[in-house]
């Protein structure tokens, strides 16, 4: 037995101060939730698309590429180091064949970490007196958090997060547990290798736990435990620095790049903006604009798709756990789960732009702890009042059963709605896209999409995802250009589009002309015929990732014609012949070339160029170009002359233009003459036509 | 804690001095905050209100103390009264006497009241069994309380009403520990009184009264006794529901005299005062209350953390409850009147007050935190009230002379003295009479087709007619208006006069008006567009810029508006105007945000950058020229900027003037506008 499990079974004190499980009944939990946890994910085979961003990373570093999202960019991606250097390890010890395995080994690690979890609270509630039955429900409550569960296994580090959380909670409120600084601080080291914004948790757990302390049943006066803290940070600030000072290292800053992302969207933060969120914790929690409630609902239940009682009940189980510790007659750790609750609900609910499912587990553990607490309090005398009614302890019983109940259910429609996401989203759109991607780019094409995960780890192409998780480009054109899509696309020029319909009317709406003239649709992905017909719970989730439209920038195509060659974004307007002002001319639609080569000696040029009349005769019109000439021999390029014309605002710009230019001495190389058009903002009817060129 | 045998919990006398400095604290801060902005125009929330009341003040002031209070908005008779004129009385008669302006008189008068209700308000908590910590804490607490700290400097009745009412009370209690004959005469005149100034607060307070009475009763040990407590009540509040009968009966007739006003009878407005029955049950309806609760009285942490611990004591439960139901009264009975205003909750947020004072008491008195912690939590609940008070309403105090809308100044200046204006389109909303100074033949929407009736109601005028004004313009409206400018001799094309609203003024107001008089531009949808596909309409929003742009594109739609008397574009980020620019050039520029935009720290912009680029085919984009505005940090960064600059030689290309959202990306209140544009 490990000298932890060792402390877990056996008490440091005398077994009638501190009641303790036995072994056989912690290896009987632990056991029973990593059975869950697997159970889940034998059933869904879910693997939550933000794995794959970290994957991506892991898989590099465990094939030798170094700790990157793209080869050779030095960009911290990831938010978890444990949930970035674990899947490697797992990989490798796949010999990098088979990424399934390796989830599946991940998966398995995960499990095991929730089942640790599980059996850390067990002990805990054991050795706090809580009533065996209410001990039981705070782990069956655990076992059936869907979110817990699904998150536990998918890929993603909650798992860990629930196993250190655990930890940390048996570590500061179990009484007579020897070396407590050490285990403190190694719980929080855990869960700063976990989440490097666990320090939130950290402070709201400790802070709750020397607001409400009672050394009578801690045993630790409040400076001690102060001294407690400092000594547990120090181990746990050892612990995490080698991790720290590496990242500053090798990425030049500490900080996770996702990080930098999703703050940069999430609005001014300010002290003022932060106790309003407080002040109004239990009417905004009330009213939906809380997270409270969140923590007891299924994943991304904002989307849509279940029953309006249930998301009542959930906000009302928000605000109770939120202020349990309202109860001065409840215990310390009872009171400082409620506090760190409410605390973190406060966290969640101001600072990210979106509460993501995966965040909320520890929030809803430790509102767990909380009614396991109060349940306790409720069903038992403390030998300092009489014992409740029996109407009042049948309510609390009946209240814990029914939560029980409905967690039930909805993990039985979250396990039917995950592997229909996993088998018709995830696989049958994502997946399918990343390997249509991969077979259809060409390297180094970059990609422009807000689904990163599947998709990035299966193309293996540069990925300029919003909000710029993997992509600092976006994240300095979102600075440069606005927020706009529509205007970072512009600005960004990626060679391929995933969008899905209301992104693409969003671009529309924002800039009619781009996605038509600067892209070309070049294949739907969309599964809604199976999605749509469903009978599941929760299915907007699923319907907002039925359909994907992949764009293709639009080529330019060299076609050889009489006058040389011509290279332009539309092929239906090739070698159109125009004439303007008397003077016979090719259509070179801009932004466009027409490359000649110039005849030896020769060292004087004469072109026309002009619009076609058609081009401003009706709407929409051109918004004028930018006619160049340029010529290269070798390495030297010189610009011999340019003109913008706009025959739509200027008269004076409409009809042919003539230029006469003489030729640098190619120095006995090869000359050739480039006939560039450029449009203005838009290419709208940039119907832009050069003459033959005369050389002399 | 130690308790003493009767229950109370003793004080410490420190605990006392702490309540002591605390309610002398909080009045310091309430009588700070009242004080500012007294010489506001009553244009800082509920406009609609404030001036009515204030347009009834200046006629007094004017013309006399009058029973039937004047609001010369719908032309002649202008007698229309709603409330007892207590409060419009004893502000115009001080007005008179000492010849100061009514306006900063009418918000001193309104603090004054509500310092005379607070020791009636004391003297009925004590009477019902409050503490003296509790009812301390409960003073500090009002005083701290956004809705208090806010209407009480407003020109409104409010305070009279609460000070008339809490004096009933108060007198009711009075009257059950030990009646006379006077007591009671007293008492019935302090009923009446709180009955005809305003009937809604005064029906609120019948409900305490109530239950006071009712456990009076229970303890009474006399039949006597209880005879006598009947007595008292019935004869107090029957003179209070007789009076205010009477006061609703005589200000209905007199209503009734101006045919225009017929939609303002008693019949007609109870719908409006009660709402529907089913309302009660809407669950939107609680979250509308809710929401006014939590953030105009107190924030929803407090009532969570003080009533619920109050609750859970036996000597504390009945008598929250019993405050909340008296809080719960007025929306429950008035519920319409209730969810549209929200200072209709002074008249009952005192008991919920009432109930968090007990909270607080038992926080100082029976919690286990150590004192230092105690009186750190009552003060910090008092400082949250005085912050959420700070972080809205009292947002709606700077910037005063900002708020007055522009039409009511150009009203003011095309009309004279002594002229009334006829307006359209703002049913019987005083605001613009009141600002511009003139009176007003307003004629609300459901009578503004009928030509007889708006024939007969000018021909009863007893002034010359100004102006024609119209707002919310539509055809039919503007017809109408067309046809009452021929009538009337005015001038026959309208003119501008803001917020898209047109004036038809005397023939020698031609040159008035604004720069920008012809067709009003008309908005392009968001998105992006070439100019030449634009209409000559939508062209006309790029009047102020030489040459035009050859592109715009905007996220929420791209139009010119009328800021001052100028047109200037409207550049919500994020907007990109698309010159073409070849050769040397010269590039001037002027740009702002509207003060509207920062007026209301509230809901105020957090900057915007303004920036202008230059794109060239092939070449990275250069930014030519950028500044950000923050101007509700800055005040540098308020009014026009201006730059002035050279662009680089032989710059050809696009020039692209863009306006995007602050650093953290918000939008709200973004308010930008380029004033001119020109690229020589």
């Amino acid at each position: 037995m490990t000298p932890v499990l060792s402390q877990l079974t056996t008490p440091a004190a005398p077994r009638t101060i501190f009641p303790a499980a036995s072994t056989r009944q912690i290896r009987l939990v632990w056991l029973a939730a990593f059975a869950c946890a697997l159970l889940f994910a034998w059933h869904t085979r879910h693997a939550w698309e933000d794995y794959y961003i970290t994957y991506r990373s892991s898989r590099n570093l465990a094939t030798g590429n170094g700790l990157v999202y793209t080869q050779g960019e030095r960009l911290h991606t990831f938010t978890s180091p444990l949930g970035v250097l674990l899947p490697a390890l797992a990989s490798l010890m796949t010999f990098n064949s088979s990424d399934a395995a390796a989830l599946w080994l991940f998966r398995i690690m995960g499990a095991a970490s929730f089942g640790g979890a599980a059996a850390l609270i067990f002990a805990l509630c054991i050795r706090h007196r809580f009533h065996t039955a209410a001990a039981i429900l705070v782990v069956a409550w655990l076992c059936t958090d869907s979110k817990s569960l699904d998150f536990s296994i998918n890929g993603m580090e909650t798992g860990f997060m629930l196993l250190f959380l655990s930890y940390t909670a048996w570590a500061l409120f179990s009484p007579g547990v020897a070396r407590r600084a050490l285990h403190v601080g190694c719980a929080w080291a855990g869960l700063m290798w976990t989440r490097p914004d666990s320090f939130i948790l950290i402070g709201l757990v400790s802070a709750g736990a020397w607001l409400f302390n009672d050394d009578r049943t801690t045993g630790l006066p409040r400076p001690m435990l102060v001294r407690l803290f400092l000594k547990a940070g120090l181990i746990c600030t050892l612990m995490y620095l080698p991790w720290f000072a590496w990242a500053w290292i090798y990425y030049g800053s500490p900080v996770p790049h996702t990080v930098i992302a999703k703050s940069s969207i999430s609005g001014a933060k300010s002290l003022a903006g932060l106790l309003d969120t407080l002040l109004q914790a239990p009417w905004n929690t009330a009213t939906g604009h809380s997270t409270a409630g969140d923590a007891f609902l299924p994943a991304y239940s904002v989307a849509g798709g279940w029953p309006g009682w249930l998301l009542a009940t959930a906000r009302v189980a928000g605000i109770a756990a939120g202020f349990v510790w309202l109860n001065p007659r409840l215990d310390t750790m009872t009171r400082a789960s409620s506090v760190a609750f409410l605390g973190f609900q406060i966290y969640l609910s101001y600072f990210p732009y979106f509460p993501f499912p995966w965040y909320l587990p520890p929030a809803a553990l430790l509102a767990y702890l909380a009614f396991g607490g109060a349940l306790t309090h409720v069903i038992e005398s403390d030998g300092t009042r009489p014992r409740r009614s029996l109407w009042i302890q049948g309510f609390a019983w009946s209240g814990a059963v029914l939560g029980l109940g409905i967690q039930l259910w909805i993990v039985g429609n979250e396990a039917r709605r995950m592997r229909l996401m996993q088998e018709l989203i995830d696989e049958g759109n994502r997946l399918r896209i990343g390997r249509w991607l991969s077979g259809n780019a060409a390297p180094g094409d970059s990609v422009f999409l807000e689904p990163l995960g599947y998709i990035g780890f299966t193309s293996g192409l540069k990925m300029l995802d919003w909000p710029g998780l993997a992509s600092t480009e976006v994240v300095n054109a979102r600075a440069t250009v606005g927020p706009a899509w529509s205007a970072i696309i512009r600005y960004l020029k990626p060679d391929w589009l995933v969008l899905r319909p209301r992104e693409v009317e969003q671009i529309n709406k924002e800039d009619q002309n781009l996605l038509k003239v600067q892209y070309t649709a070049a294949r739907d992905f969309d599964v809604s015929d199976r999605v749509d017909p469903l009978d599941v719970r929760g299915l907007p989730l699923l319907q907002m990732d039925e359909k994907f439209s992949v764009f293709r920038r639009s080529p330019t195509v060299p076609v050889v014609i009489d006058s040389g060659v011509l290279e332009t974004r539309y092929p239906g307007t090739q070698v159109a012949k125009v004439t303007i002002g008397g003077v016979r001319m090719v259509l070179v639609h801009a932004p466009g070339t027409l490359t000649i080569e110039v005849p030896a000696g020769k060292t004087h040029l004469r072109v026309s160029f002009g619009f076609s009349p058609d081009a401003y005769a009706a709407p929409p019109i051109t918004d004028g170009a930018t006619f160049q000439v340029e010529w290269h021999a070798g390495d030297r390029t010189e610009v011999l002359h340019t003109r913008t014309l706009n025959p739509a605002t200027t008269p004076g710009d409409r009809g042919a233009f003539a230029v006469d230019l003489d030729l640098p001495d190619p120095g006995g190389k090869p000359a050739t003459i480039v006939l560039r058009t450029m449009p203005g903002i838009t290419d709208n009817k940039d119907w832009t036509c050069w003459s033959a060129a005369e050389f002399r | 804690m130690s308790v003493v045998p009767d229950g109370q919990p003793a004080v410490a006398p420190i605990d006392r001095r702490f309540c002591c400095a605390l309610l002398a604290a909080a009045f310091a801060v309430h009588l700070w905050f009242s004080l500012q902005g007294l010489a506001n125009r009553p244009v800082d929330g509920h406009e609609f209100r404030q001036t009515q009341t204030a347009f009834a003040i200046r006629e007094m002031a004017a013309h006399g103390l009058e029973l039937d209070a004047r609001l010369p908005v719908l032309g002649n008779p202008q007698a229309l009264p709603f409330e007892f004129p207590l409060y419009q009385w004893a502000t115009a008669a001080i007005s008179r006497a000492t010849s100061l302006p009514p306006e900063p008189l009418a918000r001193l008068v309104s603090i004054a009241f509500f310092y005379l209700s607070i020791p009636f308000l004391r003297r009925s908590a004590a009477f019902a069994g409050l503490t003296p910590t509790q009812v301390t804490l409960g003073t500090a607490a009002l005083l701290c309380c956004p809705i208090y700290l806010f209407y009480s400097r407003g020109i409104l009745i409010e305070s009279t009403a609460l000070c008339c009412s809490a004096a009933f009370l108060s007198a009711a209690c009075w009257n059950m520990r030990r009646s006379s004959p006077a007591r009671m005469a007293a008492g019935a005149a302090c009923a009446a009184l709180a009955a005809a100034v305003k009937v809604t607060t005064f029906a609120v307070f019948l409900v305490p009264a109530t239950l006071i009475l009712l456990r009076q009763f229970r303890s009474a040990d006399s039949r006597q006794s209880r005879r006598r407590l009947l007595t008292a009540a019935a004869l107090q509040s029957g003179a209070g529901i007789a009076a205010g009968l009477a006061w609703s009966r005589h200000a209905d007739w007199v209503r009734s005299q101006n045919p225009l006003a017929r939609f303002l009878r008693d019949s007609e407005l109870v719908r409006w005062v009660f709402g529907d029955p089913a309302m009660r049950l809407d669950p939107g309806y609680w979250t509308s209350i809710g929401g006014t609760i939590t953030g105009c009285i107190a924030a929803s942490f407090w009532l969570v953390v003080l009533l619920v611990p109050g609750l859970g004591v036996k000597r504390d439960r009945t008598m929250i409850v019993s405050l909340l139901g008296c809080f719960l009264a007025g929306p429950l009975v008035f519920a319409n009147v209730y969810r549209i205003h929200d200072y209709y909750f002074y008249a009952v947020a005192v008991f919920l007050i009432g109930a968090l004072g007990i909270g607080l008491a038992h926080l100082v008195e029976a919690s286990r935190l150590p004192r230092a912690a105690r009186w750190a939590f009552v003060a910090g609940f008092l400082g949250t009230g005085v912050l959420m008070y700070a972080r809205t309403y009292h947002r709606l105090i700077p910037f005063n002379e900002l708020r007055v809308p522009e039409p009511a100044r150009q009203l003011r200046d095309l009309t004279h003295p002594g002229e009334t204006i006829v307006i359209l389109g703002q049913e019987w909303n005083p605001v613009y009479p009141y600002l511009a100074g003139r009176h007003a033949l307003m004629f609300p929407e459901a009578t503004e087709t009928n030509a007889a009736l708006r024939k007969a109601a000018v021909d009863r005028l007893d002034e010359p007619v100004g102006a024609v004004a119209v707002f919310a313009p539509n055809p039919g409206r503007m017809r109408i208006a067309r046809q009452m400018a021929a009538r009337l001799s005015l001038r026959r094309e309208p003119m501008e006069i803001g917020d898209g609203s047109f004036a038809f003024p005397r023939r020698d107001q031609l040159n008035a008006g604004t720069r920008y008089g012809g067709e009003a531009p008309v908005l392009i949808p968001g998105g992006r567009h070439a100019i030449p596909s634009l209409s000559d309409a939508q062209t006309h929003n790029f009047s102020m810029m030489d040459p035009l742009p050859v592109e715009v594109a905007s996220e929420f739609g791209a139009e010119a508006a009328l800021v001052g008397r100028e047109l200037w574009f409207s550049a919500h980020p994020v907007t990109e105007l698309v010159f073409a620019v070849s050769g040397e050039h010269r590039l001037h520029a002027q740009f702002a945000i509207i003060p509207q935009a920062y007026a209301d720290p509230a809901k105020s912009t957090d900057g915007v950058e303004f920036e202008a680029v230059l794109a060239r085919e092939g070449q990275p984009d250069r930014t030519l020229v950028r500044r950000l505005l923050c101007p509700a940090r800055e005040p540098g960064d308020r009014g026009v900027q201006t730059w002035d600059v050279s662009l680089p030689p032989d710059c050809r290309g696009s020039l692209v003037f863009r306006t995007l959202p602050g650093p953290a990306g918000n939008k709200s209140y973004d308010w930008a506008y380029w004033r001119s544009i020109s690229i020589r």
